[in-house]
């Protein structure tokens, strides 16, 4: 890719050359972390069109005052979540409710008879559970794992593109991954 | 119940993994971990943990998701953002003007009747040191009616502009008579947020071009009265046949809808992003209430209302079905935790 910040000098102007070639950058990355929030093929198609079409009518506003990836990546992820709200009843018939789960808490699982199961558990059979228990959590806790784990940002970035304190991002990621690990452990095999 | 001890310690096992603490609190959960073999087990989970999730199979995007992209990319050069604060402009100087035009005609219509433009600009041309052009017939009756024409142009700047703005440019062609000025214009006028309504079936507003041409106008007496400037606009001389522009159509009850919003969300960017989902825009009114408008296209509307009623905007089930007539709809939201 040519220089990064020409191109978006260029596209803020309106080359559309300019704004594609940004665009096929970036969508590996922006695909991914809303993919990990939606996890539904048609569903991340439809939010990664939204995306782009809103970074294009939004570029002539982009100052450079953050990195053009961190500004897409709010984008993404508040196009993402905004998403996940508006088809709420179908996350809600899958959910578990696991906003209200305090650490510690199962929130009816069945429990495994292993005293440490997530550590017995098989590389695939993992992987097969966390695509079970991923979809469970809520979207603002899907969120925050997709931009640290998926993307591995720091905690300062993912509150500048959240809007959210840095406390929170630490709270919220916590959270999410001790409901993520109690719903592992308590899917039944 | 949690407890709150427990989800401390989770917090800063979960930041330590991602060697996000201080260095303060870092040294105190290796502390803690020292002395907790269970503590360290947990740790462990935690890692095995993200790395499962770093490492998960995303799906490939779909090869043909940029050229789907590009093809809904409207052509041509991005536009600013539409979401801004409307202007307010300020009575007094458009009031000022508006007297100053109400002079020159009452002026040039006096002196015109007491033939004397031509005098008054023949001195006007001597003391500019500009001389009059002559004329065979007498210059001072081609200065006149040059006045004349002149006046008739700027008596069309005089005319209070319609809902739509589109009432101020002065007709090509030469008119009769100078419209009469328009009244004061009402509450109405300046307070776009509410619109008068026909009762149960909401206002649509006509276009300027639609009224000059002698379109058809589903216009009741109600809205001459609430938009006095049509009577003035009507009145005016006949122009050119123009398109037909954009009729646009507000819901009874617009200025009821209420949104309570928590901070820190911002109902104005949201509503926004609302309005240009649907290929309309939100504009940001000032109070009270403060309210955002939102103007879509009429194809839009049932797309819209989805969104507002998902987003948990009250009083959005009650709203009737746009007239099959009209263009745009265009509704106000009201947010309590709107920024002053």
């Amino acid at each position: 890719m040519e220089n990064e910040r020409e191109l978006i000098d260029r596209a803020r102007l309106g080359d559309r050359g300019a704004f594609d070639a940004l665009m096929e950058h970036s969508l590996p990355r922006v695909w991914a972390v809303i993919w990990r929030i939606l996890r539904h093929q048609q569903d991340t198609e439809d939010v990664v069109q939204e995306v782009f079409l809103a970074a294009w009518r939004a570029l002539p506003a982009f100052r450079g005052e953050s990195q053009f990836s961190t500004w897409l990546y709010k984008i993404a992820v508040t196009r993402a979540v905004n998403h996940l709200d508006r088809v709420g009843e179908r996350g809600r018939r899958s959910a578990l409710s696991l906003e209200n789960m305090s650490v510690g808490d199962s929130a009816g699982e069945p429990r495994s008879a292993s005293p440490d199961p997530l550590q017995e558990l098989e590389g695939r059979e993992l992987l097969r559970r966390l695509a079970l228990c991923l979809p469970r959590l809520p979207g603002s806790w899907r969120a925050v794992m997709s931009l640290r784990d998926g993307e591995g940002l720091g905690y300062t970035a993912i509150a500048g593109i959240l809007g959210v304190p840095l406390g929170t991002v630490r709270s919220r990621l916590a959270r999410a991954r001790q409901a993520l690990k109690e719903c592992i452990e308590g899917v039944s095999a | 119940m949690s407890n709150p001890d427990d989800n401390r310690i989770q917090e800063f096992l979960s930041a330590y993994l991602d060697d996000e603490l201080t260095p303060e609190e870092k040294a105190g959960v290796e502390g803690k971990l020292q002395a907790s073999p269970a503590l360290v087990a947990q740790l462990e989970k935690l890692r095995l943990l993200r790395k499962t999730v770093a490492m998960e199979d995303i799906p490939a995007p779909p090869p043909g998701l940029i050229g789907q992209i590009k093809n809904r990319l409207p052509a041509g050069t991005a536009t600013a953002p539409r979401l801004r604060k409307r202007r307010r402009f300020n009575i007094v100087p458009l009031a000022a003007a508006a007297m100053v035009v109400i002079g020159v005609i009452a002026g040039g219509i006096y002196l015109d009747s007491h033939g004397q433009l031509g005098e008054l600009f023949r001195h006007t041309a001597v003391k500019d040191q500009v001389p009059l052009p002559s004329a065979p017939g007498g210059e001072e009756e081609a200065g006149a009616e040059a006045a004349r024409e002149k006046l008739k142009a700027l008596s069309y700047i005089g005319t209070a502009p319609a809902p739509g703005g589109e009432a101020g440019a002065p007709p090509p062609g030469p008119a009769t008579e100078p419209p009469a000025p328009a009244p004061e214009p009402s509450a109405a006028d300046r307070q776009e947020a509410q619109p008068p309504q026909e009762a149960g079936r909401g206002f649509i507003e006509p276009q300027a071009g639609e009224l000059a041409a002698g379109a058809k106008q589903e216009e009741s007496p109600a809205d001459s009265k609430d938009f006095p400037a049509r009577a003035a606009l009507q009145a005016a001389p006949p122009q050119p046949a123009q398109p037909v522009g954009m009729r646009t159509w507000t819901p009874p009850g617009t200025g009821m809808l209420q949104w309570s919003v928590a901070p820190p969300e911002d109902p104005a960017l949201i509503l926004g992003q609302m309005a240009e989902e649907q290929g309309g825009r939100g504009l940001l009114q000032a109070g009270p209430p403060r309210a955002v408008r939102i103007t879509v296209p009429r194809e839009s509307w049932s797309r819209l209302l989805a969104a507002l009623r998902a987003r948990g905007v009250g009083g959005t089930t009650t709203l009737p079905a746009p007239p099959e007539e009209v263009d745009r709809v265009t509704l106000v939201v009201a947010a309590p935790s709107l920024a002053r």
